[in-house]
C-alpha cells in the first residue's frame, strides 16, 4: 500500500472514488487471525483461530458472547470489537427490558453498521478496525451476518474473515449446499474443516488455538475454549490443513484447489 | 436611574412604578396529571380455549356527565394484539394514537420478518406506564392487553403505577369488583381455559357488560367487543362494533329503593 | 439611587398562589408474603401467588420468587409494591446476565449480587423502591447464603439463617424465630436454663415449616393465599414446586 494524498482522513474521496482510510480499516481485518461462521436450518456456529497463544499470558479472545441467543467472532483490532460488542450487549439488554424480546439479529447488526458508517463520514474519526461475524438465533431462525468497518453488513450461509480466510471461504463455497440440512455436529465439523484449510503449512488446530461457539434453536449460545474443544478436534481427525500438506492428506484434498495460495503457501496475509 | 443590564429595555421604575411580574410568570408550577378528567369505565376480558374476548363500552364521561357516547376504547396493535383502556381518555388517546401507532410503524418499517406480539406490546406498555409513574407524571389508565402469543391466549393488565399482573379473567375499574367474580365462575383458573368455548366466553363477557350497565352509573348500553382467536401462529381478530345490550331486564330494580315505584 | 441597588425583580420562583400538592400517590401495596430459609447446603425460597389491590384479588398466580439466571444459583424474592418489586427483579436479572457476559461467562457470586442489590436499593434512597427483598444463593463452597433487605437497601453482609417479609411477616417471623432459630426452646429437664442449641435443619423439615407458615398466614391474613411457590436451591440446581393455598 502506497501513501497518497487522499488517505489523510475518512472524509476525502480519491479521484477514483475511493476512501482510503476505510480501505485501510478493511486491511486491519486481514491482519487478524481467521474466523469462520456458518448456519444450518437449526444452528449457527462460529470457529476461530487464536494466534500466538502464549503460555505466559491468557489466551486471545476471538469469540465474544453477547447474549444467550447471540455472539460474535472477530478479526482485527480486539479493543474495537470489545466496544462494538458492549454496544450490542446494551441493545440486547434494552430489547429485553422494553419489549421482553431477545433482540432480532438483523437489528443489532444494523445498529452497529450505522455506528460504523458514521465513522466513515466525519472528519477526525477513525473507522473501526475490526470485522465481525455475528451468529445468533431469533424468531426467524439462525442467522450469520458479516460486519465490516465500512458499515457494510451482509447475511451469509457461510463466511470467513481474517488472515488466509480465502482458503476457508473456498471450503465453504464447495460445501455450502450441505449446510442447511447439516446436523449440529456436522455443521461444527464443516466449520473446523474450513478453519483448518486456512492454516499455514506447518500449523495445526490444537486446543490452544481453537475457539468454538454454538447457538441453536432452543440451545443457548455456548463458547468452547481450551480443553473443551478437544472432543471436537478428535471428531475432526486430521488437524492440519488439507491444502498445505497435500501429500499426507491426499484423500481429503479438494481437487480443484489450484488457486493462488496453493502448495508452499508463504503469504502472510490473504489478498 | 438603574443602569444595571437586567433593567435595560424596561419601563423605568421611577416613572412607571415597579413592574408587576405576576403577569409574566405562570402562577402555578408545571402540572402533571393529578386526576383523570374525561374518563372511560371498565374494560372486561376473558380467555377461552382458542383466544381472548375483550370488551369495553363506548362512553366517555366528564365527571358524572355522559360526555361522548361514541368513544371506542379498544385498539388493535399489530396483528396479534388488542389493547383496552379505562381511565383518562386523553391519556388513552396519547397511548393509542401516538405511542402505539409509532411503535407499530417503527416495527413494520424494519421489514425484517419480525412483528410485535401481545407480550411485547404488553411489556412496552407496562414499561411506559412505570416510567411515567417514576416521573410523577402518570398516564391515568388501567390497560388490558389481550392477544395470541406462542400458540396460547394472552391476557394481562398494567395501570398508572406500572403494576402488572395476568389472569385468565380480568376487568378494570368497576369491573374488577362486578365482572371478575362472574367471569371467575366461568373460568376460575388457567387450567379451565381449555374447557371454555368461544361462544361461552362471548356470552360471559356480554353478561358482564349487562351487569355493569345495570350497576355502574358511568357506563352505557353500547359497547365494542374484540375476539382475538388463534391457531398456532395464525391470528384472527373479529370486531363487533356499536353492539347494543340485548335482553335487558330491570325487574331486579323494582326491589331497590330509589328505582321504580317506591314501596315503604 | 445607588449604582449597586439590586434590581427590583423578585427572586425566581413562583408568584401568586403556592404550588398545589400533587394528589398522585406513586405507591400501592399488592400484598403477599415471602420466606427464605438457609440450610447448610441448600436454600428454600417461597412466596404466595396472590396479588391484591385493596380487597380485590388481581391474580391468583403471580409469582414472587425470581430466578436471576438459568445457570446460577441466585434467587430473589420480592414483595410489597408489585411494580417496584418486579422492576428490582428485572434489574437484578439483567445485571446478573450482563455480569456474566462482561466477565468471560463467569457467574456473579451471591456475595456480589447481595452487594449489588444494596446499591440498586440505596440508589433509590430518595424515591425508594417500595419492596422488601430476600436474596439467596449458594457460595463457591456450595454453602447456602441468604440476605434480606429493607426498601432502602439495609442488609447484613453475614447473611442470615431465615427471613420473612410482606403482609404476613409479623405472623411468620415469630414462628420462624421459634422453629428455625429455636428461640424460647430449652433443653428438657434443665428447668428453662439451657437454651436449645441452633442447628441446620434438613430440607424436608424446612419445606414443612414453610408450608405450615403459609397455610397459617393464609388463615389469618386476607392478602395471603391462593398458591405457594416453593423454590429449592441445592447442588442439584433449581427446583420449583407449586402448592395450593386456600382461595378465600
Amino acid at each position: 500500500m502506497f501513501r497518497n494524498n487522499y488517505d489523510n482522513d475518512s472524509v476525502t474521496f480519491s479521484p477514483q472514488g475511493r476512501i482510503f482510510q476505510v480501505e485501510y480499516a478493511l486491511e486491519a481485518i486481514k491482519q487478524g487471525s481467521a474466523a469462520v461462521g456458518l448456519v444450518s436450518k437449526t444452528h449457527a456456529v462460529l470457529v476461530a483461530l487464536k494466534r500466538n497463544a502464549e503460555e505466559l499470558g491468557s489466551y486471545q479472545k476471538k469469540i465474544i458472547g453477547i447474549d444467550t441467543h447471540l455472539g460474535v467472532a472477530l478479526a482485527g483490532l480486539a479493543p474495537d470489537a470489545r466496544v462494538l460488542s458492549n454496544f450490542m450487549r446494551q441493545q440486547s439488554m434494552s430489547s429485553r427490558l422494553l419489549y421482553n424480546r431477545p433482540v432480532p439479529i438483523a437489528r443489532v447488526v444494523n445498529a452497529i453498521a450505522d455506528k460504523a458508517q458514521v465513522n466513515t463520514q466525519h472528519y477526525g474519526r477513525r473507522p473501526y478496525g475490526v470485522g465481525l461475524l455475528v451468529a445468533g438465533v431469533d424468531e426467524t431462525g439462525p442467522h450469520l451476518w458479516e460486519f465490516q468497518p465500512s458499515g457494510m453488513v451482509l447475511e451469509y450461509r457461510g463466511a470467513a474473515i481474517g488472515a488466509r480466510s480465502q482458503s476457508a471461504r473456498t471450503y465453504l463455497e464447495r460445501n455450502f449446499e450441505a449446510f442447511p440440512d447439516a446436523s449440529r455436529e456436522e455443521l461444527v465439523l464443516h466449520g473446523l474443516r474450513a478453519l483448518r484449510d486456512s492454516l499455514a503449512q506447518d500449523k495445526e488446530l490444537t486446543t490452544a488455538n481453537v475457539s468454538l461457539a454454538i447457538v441453536g434453536e432452543g440451545e443457548k449460545f455456548k463458547l468452547y475454549d481450551g480443553e473443551e474443544v478437544a472432543d471436537w478436534l478428535e471428531k475432526l481427525g486430521s488437524t492440519q490443513s488439507s491444502r498445505g500438506s497435500r501429500g499426507a492428506q491426499a484423500a481429503a484434498a479438494p481437487a480443484g484447489a489450484s488457486g493462488s495460495g496453493e502448495g508452499g503457501d508463504s503469504m502472510e496475509v490473504d489478498a | 436611574m438603574n443602569h444595571l443590564p437586567e433593567a435595560w429595555g424596561r419601563p423605568r421604575d421611577d416613572v412607571y412604578g415597579a413592574y408587576d411580574h405576576s403577569h409574566l410568570r405562570p402562577s402555578m408550577p408545571n402540572q402533571h396529571t393529578q386526576e383523570p378528567i374525561v374518563t372511560g369505565t371498565s374494560v372486561v376480558a376473558l380467555k377461552y380455549n382458542g383466544g381472548v374476548v375483550i370488551a369495553a363500552d363506548n362512553l366517555a364521561s366528564y365527571g358524572s356527565l355522559a360526555r361522548f357516547s361514541n368513544m371506542e376504547r379498544l385498539k388493535q396493535v399489530g396483528t396479534h394484539t388488542v389493547v383496552g383502556a379505562s381511565g383518562d381518555i386523553s391519556d388513552m388517546q396519547y397511548l393509542f394514537d401516538t405511542a402505539l401507532e409509532d411503535l407499530v410503524i417503527k416495527e413494520e418499517y424494519q421489514n425484517d420478518g419480525h412483528h410485535l406480539r401481545a407480550k411485547h406490546v404488553y411489556s412496552y406498555l407496562s414499561r411506559v406506564m412505570y416510567h411515567r409513574r417514576n416521573k410523577f407524571d402518570p398516564l391515568w389508565n388501567v390497560l388490558l392487553v389481550a392477544g395470541w402469543d406462542d400458540g396460547k391466549p394472552f391476557l394481562a393488565s398494567t395501570d398508572l403505577l406500572g403494576t402488572t399482573f395476568s389472569a385468565p379473567a380480568l376487568a378494570s375499574g368497576f369491573g374488577a369488583s362486578l365482572a371478575v367474580p362472574l367471569l371467575r365462575r366461568v373460568c376460575p383458573d388457567e387450567e379451565s381455559v381449555a374447557k371454555i368455548s368461544r361462544e361461552r366466553a362471548i356470552e360471559a363477557v356480554e353478561e358482564c357488560m349487562k351487569v355493569l350497565f345495570y350497576r355502574d352509573a358511568r357506563s352505557t348500553n353500547k359497547y365494542t367487543m374484540a375476539i382475538v382467536s388463534g391457531e398456532d401462529n395464525k391470528v384472527d381478530i373479529e370486531w363487533k362494533k356499536d353492539v347494543e345490550l340485548q335482553k335487558q331486564s330491570w325487574k331486579f330494580a323494582e326491589e331497590i329503593r330509589g328505582y321504580g315505584a317506591q314501596i315503604v | 439611587m445607588s449604582l449597586f441597588a439590586s434590581p427590583s425583580y423578585p427572586p425566581v420562583g413562583y408568584a401568586a398562589s403556592a404550588p398545589r400538592q400533587h394528589a398522585f400517590n406513586p405507591y400501592t401495596d399488592n400484598g403477599g408474603s415471602i420466606i427464605g430459609i438457609a440450610g447448610d447446603d441448600f436454600l428454600i425460597m417461597a412466596g404466595d401467588t396472590r396479588h391484591t389491590s385493596g380487597y380485590n384479588i388481581n391474580s391468583r398466580t403471580e409469582k414472587k420468587v425470581f430466578r436471576l439466571s438459568e445457570d446460577s444459583t441466585l434467587v430473589l424474592a420480592t414483595v410489597g409494591f408489585g411494580a417496584d418489586a418486579k422492576d428490582i427483579a428485572e434489574t437484578m436479572r439483567l445485571a446478573v446476565n450482563d455480569f456474566k457476559f462482561q466477565h468471560n461467562l463467569k457467574n456473579m457470586t451471591v456475595q456480589a449480587a447481595a452487594q449489588y442489590l444494596f446499591t440498586v436499593l440505596y440508589g433509590n434512597r430518595f424515591f425508594p423502591k417500595y419492596a422488601y427483598c430476600i436474596l439467596g444463593g449458594l457460595d463457591k463452597d456450595g454453602k447456602a447464603r441468604l440476605y434480606s433487605y429493607d426498601p432502602v437497601g439495609s442488609y447484613s453482609k453475614e447473611g442470615e439463617r431465615r427471613a420473612a417479609a410482606g403482609a404476613a411477616s409479623s405472623l411468620i417471623v415469630p414462628f420462624l424465630d421459634n422453629q428455625v432459630e429455636f428461640k424460647n426452646q430449652y433443653v428438657p429437664g434443665t428447668n428453662f436454663t439451657v437454651e436449645r442449641e441452633v442447628e441446620y435443619l434438613p430440607v424436608d423439615k424446612v419445606k414443612k415449616l414453610v408450608k405450615d407458615a403459609f397455610t397459617s398466614a393464609t388463615e389469618r391474613h386476607i392478602e395471603v393465599g391462593d398458591g405457594l411457590q416453593l423454590v429449592t436451591i441445592s447442588k442439584d440446581g433449581y427446583q420449583e414446586e407449586l402448592f395450593e393455598l386456600k382461595k378465600d
